[in-house]
């Protein structure tokens, strides 16, 4: 009961903290990379779901980012459909493919998902570099700027996408909340132990995995409409790239798979150490920095501490009660 | 010739140079399928391997003035080296299941290998000239780059090397052992991590022989390891994970799809059919067309 | 009691490429009834074992449960319709706690005007694991891990209990301790049970009768004194008599 308070408070003070920052008087690029930072988290809490509770190994949710940004982003330019109705197009796109690619990989067992993931993202990759017309190609796509306008989702400056994208943050914490206490959860964390065991407790395995693979496409499909209303632009390699690969599963990673803070905080600490690197690096003349930082931060995590800030945390306070 | 016999020659060009081309694709998928069905394990740093094994053609054709051919042995055994070590530190601990945790690691440890080899050779292209650069060889009305074909020559005579290797040898007896069941094999005497270690190094040896003879005919830079690596991942799941001669049958396959979309549709979208058919393998035949391990 | 069995495979043969692992099996199991399936390791019990609870499709034949055919439903189904089972090496969910690993099949097969919780808390009860309720499985022993895996079982709704070398790894007087349980279990609800073991000395005061299964098929069924004297049984175990009967 302590500790769920002790969250409380926190997790509320953190709001108002972030709240606080374009009135504190620091300048946008800090509250751009809390944009970032809280949109990053975002996409974290996305994955975490299908692989932090579900077990999944997606290593291609870029797909759904890519989804969503390009669907907002081409039917805002071409058809002048506002995102408020582009974001749709893009979750029920995302919920296609994911339909589509759970069904045929998900009854096999873990590594053949890991792999279709991959090829899934890879396709839309030569797809979105060849339809120049529509995606812009290799170039990108850049969203036409219309001015500050609500209605077409679009600002010069960072601060409402701070509120908007800490809206998301918190939404998305308690969606995971009310996952992880739901009986949806309970069947995720069961298929994610044992498969077998897990049906013999009743559990219908393949439409578990196949059902926490949709939610996770929807959400990050969903935070993708901000990162495109927020960045302004997408190309492929943005999309559907190794490295953004990478950034949407770090910050689960880093902050403990599973959990409800872990992409909070793991999102958090992925940002300022990207932020840090890309200081020092511009500073050395060295390119790509942050991705030797990505690599061997994957490494460290995985190996030497699988369950991240949060599992140190947990394994502390476990250690405490039973003393 | 008649006109019939005209339009089908550019298809079978095409189907031809696919088969040359899927050779070596054969030759980068082996390694992979191998750690797959002795360990589980899902090397994607295999790429980064090949990778140096290209640099090491380069590095030998442009600073030591030797043909890339005479440094394949030298390839080899500094990737089995390279790959001792990987497994040493990273995947040792990963042995015997494919779990998300395994597969991030071989992404950093990648990502990693990626950068150094970015630090040391600079992010521009490189390639390495072979005695056999810029000859063709016509065959009636079809025509071949010299050095694919002894690309291609060279991973038939590795693929057929390590099938002999497993079924012949009593390491190769005991490398199946290990694969097939560890606790048993253990139970026998035979001692597993050494037998995985040796078997790894050879995996990723196999990656330096693929890169080096790629590199006769390839450009390389710091990204191409990993820009190979689908196409591995996919010959090694068609042609059955775990299977040797199925992965290099699988990378001929690739190599066939991938020339024939190129000449039919688009060469811009000539790997799209590719990913489509991973997807319908794993859903359909996930053991692949030549009966791999289904898990 | 319904003339249907609780339990009827008729002519199960299942083959691995040319290997015959089961061929022509057929027995039945009554309501209520405590039946014991033995036979040496290699003899078939656990390919029979995962076709029934539905892991592995058999090549012929069929599994009726309660008088309904349910060869071809995967095992969640037969799970909630009250076919439930345990692993010859115990598999919980590692990372939740034991309370969490009785309420996955709590939750799933419960009717749903029933309350899982209090469903949970009475499994918690019946095998003696409530001051383990909040701790990991790693955490407890393995004869308490044996109970998880039976409570988790049984949780819900459940007809038939079959289970798989439940007994094995445990000292003599764990041993016991569950073989009470299980029969307590039988005696207050009802539940049929069907016990697999590859050694008869724990199922003689535990069953009333047995079924044999040697090289793919059924030698013999009957009580377990029958079972001892049964020429052919001797003859399948010969030599090893002494260790397999006693």
């Amino acid at each position: 009961m302590n500790r769920r308070r002790q969250s409380l408070i926190l997790g509320a003070a953190a709001i108002v903290l972030t709240a606080l920052l374009p009135v504190s008087g620091v300048n946008d690029y800090i509250v751009a990379v809390a944009v970032r930072m809280l949109i990053f988290i975002a996409l974290g809490q996305a994955w975490n779901v299908v692989a932090g509770i579900g077990g999944l190994l997606s290593l291609g949710h870029g797909v759904f980012l890519g989804l969503g940004c390009y669907a907002t982003g081409i039917l805002f330019n071409d058809y002048g459909l506002p995102p408020w109705l582009g974001v749709w197009v893009g979750a029920l796109l995302s919920l296609a493919i994911a339909l589509v690619m759970g069904t045929m990989t998900l009854r096999m067992r873990g590594v053949f998902f890991a792999l279709a993931t991959i090829a899934v993202s890879l396709a839309l990759d030569q797809l979105a570099r060849h339809y120049v017309d529509l995606t812009g190609g290799d170039n990108g796509l850049a969203l036409k700027f219309l001015g500050n306008s609500l209605w077409f989702m679009q600002s010069r400056r960072p601060m409402p996408f701070l509120y908007a994208a800490l809206v998301f943050v918190v939404a998305y914490y308690w969606i995971t909340r009310w996952i992880l206490a739901s009986r949806f959860g309970l069947e995720m964390r069961a298929v994610r132990d044992d498969e077998t065991a897990a049906a013999a407790a009743g559990v219908p395995v393949f439409r578990t995995k196949l059902l926490g693979l949709l939610v996770s496409a929807v959400m990050t499909s969903v935070a993708g409409t901000l990162y495109m209303q927020s960045y302004q632009a997408i190309d492929p390699e943005t999309a559907f790239g190794l490295s953004q690969a990478i950034q949407l599963q770090l910050p689960a990673l880093i902050g403990g798979l599973g959990t409800s803070w872990g992409p909070i905080v793991g999102g958090a600490v992925m940002i300022l150490l990207s932020e840090g690197t890309n200081l020092g690096s511009t500073k050395l003349g060295i390119a790509g920095v942050d991705i030797l930082v990505y690599g061997l931060l994957l490494l460290a995590v995985v190996m030497y501490a699988p369950k991240g800030i949060m599992g140190l945390f947990n394994t502390r306070a476990r250690a405490r009660s039973e003393s | 010739m008649s006109g019939f016999d005209t339009a089908m020659v550019p298809v079978l060009q095409a189907v031809l140079s696919g088969v040359l081309v899927g050779g070596v694709y054969g030759l980068l998928s082996i390694g992979l399928s191998l750690a797959f069905g002795v360990m589980r394990i899902v090397n994607f740093a295999h790429g980064d391997l090949v990778m140096y094994g290209m640099y090491v053609g380069v590095v030998a054709s442009a600073a030591l003035g030797i043909d890339p051919l005479l440094a394949l042995p030298a390839s080899f055994l500094i990737m089995a080296v390279l790959g001792l070590a990987q497994y040493q530190f990273v995947f040792r601990r990963f042995v015997g299941a494919t779990t998300l945790n395994q597969l991030l690691a071989a992404i950093g440890l990648g990502l990693a290998l990626q950068m150094v080899a970015q630090l040391v050779f600079g992010v521009d292209a490189r390639s390495a000239t072979s005695m056999f650069a810029g000859s063709y060889d016509l065959v009636g009305p079809f025509f071949f780059a010299r050095a694919q074909i002894v690309a291609f020559v060279v991973a038939l005579i590795a693929t057929v090397a390590v099938e002999l290797l497993l079924r012949r040898t009593q390491w190769g007896k005991s490398v199946r052992a290990v694969a097939d069941n560890i606790e048993a094999a253990e139970i026998v005497g035979l001692r597993s991590q050494r037998i995985n270690l040796g078997a790894f190094a050879l995996s990723c040896g196999l990656a330096g022989i693929a890169g080096t003879i790629m590199v006769t005919y390839y450009p390389t830079d710091p990204t191409k390891g990993f820009a190979l690596m689908p196409i591995a991942i996919i010959a090694t799941t068609i042609g059955g994970l775990g299977s040797i001669t199925g992965a290099f049958l699988g990378g001929i396959f690739c190599g066939v799809v991938q020339q024939s979309t190129a000449m039919l549709w688009n060469s811009a979208l000539q790997d799209v059919p590719l990913y489509v058919l991973l997807l319908v393998f794993i859903a359909f035949r996930p053991t692949g067309l030549f009966g791999g391990r289904s898990e | 009691m319904s003339d249907a069995a609780a339990l009827e495979v008729t002519h199960i043969a299942k083959r691995f490429g040319g290997l015959v692992a089961l061929r022509d099996v057929s027995f039945r199991v009554a309501e209520g009834e405590v039946m014991g399936l033995i036979g040496p390791n290699g003899a078939g019990k656990s390919t029979l074992f995962e076709i029934v609870s539905g892991n592995l499709p058999p090549s012929g034949g069929r599994v009726a449960f309660f008088g309904r055919d349910c060869t071809a439903d995967p095992p969640h189904v037969r799970r909630r319709a009250g076919l439930c089972r345990s692993f010859q090496k115990v598999r919980l969910f590692e990372t939740m706690s034991v309370g969490e690993n009785i309420a996955v099949a709590a939750r799933q097969c419960l009717p749903p005007d029933k309350d899982w919780r209090a469903e949970v808390t009475s499994i918690l009860e019946r095998m003696r694991l409530t001051p383990q309720a909040d701790r990991l499985p790693s955490e407890i022993t393995l004869a308490d891990r044996k109970k998880v895996e039976i409570g988790r079982a049984i949780a819900g709704y459940c007809r038939v209990l079959m289970l798989d070398e439940s007994l094995s790894g445990l000292t003599h007087d764990e041993a016991e301790e569950l073989i009470g349980e299980i029969l307590a279990l039988n005696r207050d609800t009802g539940i049929t049970v069907i016990v697999v073991e590859h050694v008869l000395s724990v199922l003689a005061k535990m069953v009333k009768r047995l079924v044999v299964l040697h090289n793919a098929t059924v030698i013999a069924d009957g009580t377990p004194s029958e079972i001892a004297h049964d020429p052919v049984v001797i003859e399948a175990y010969l030599g090893t008599k002494a260790s397999v009967l006693r």
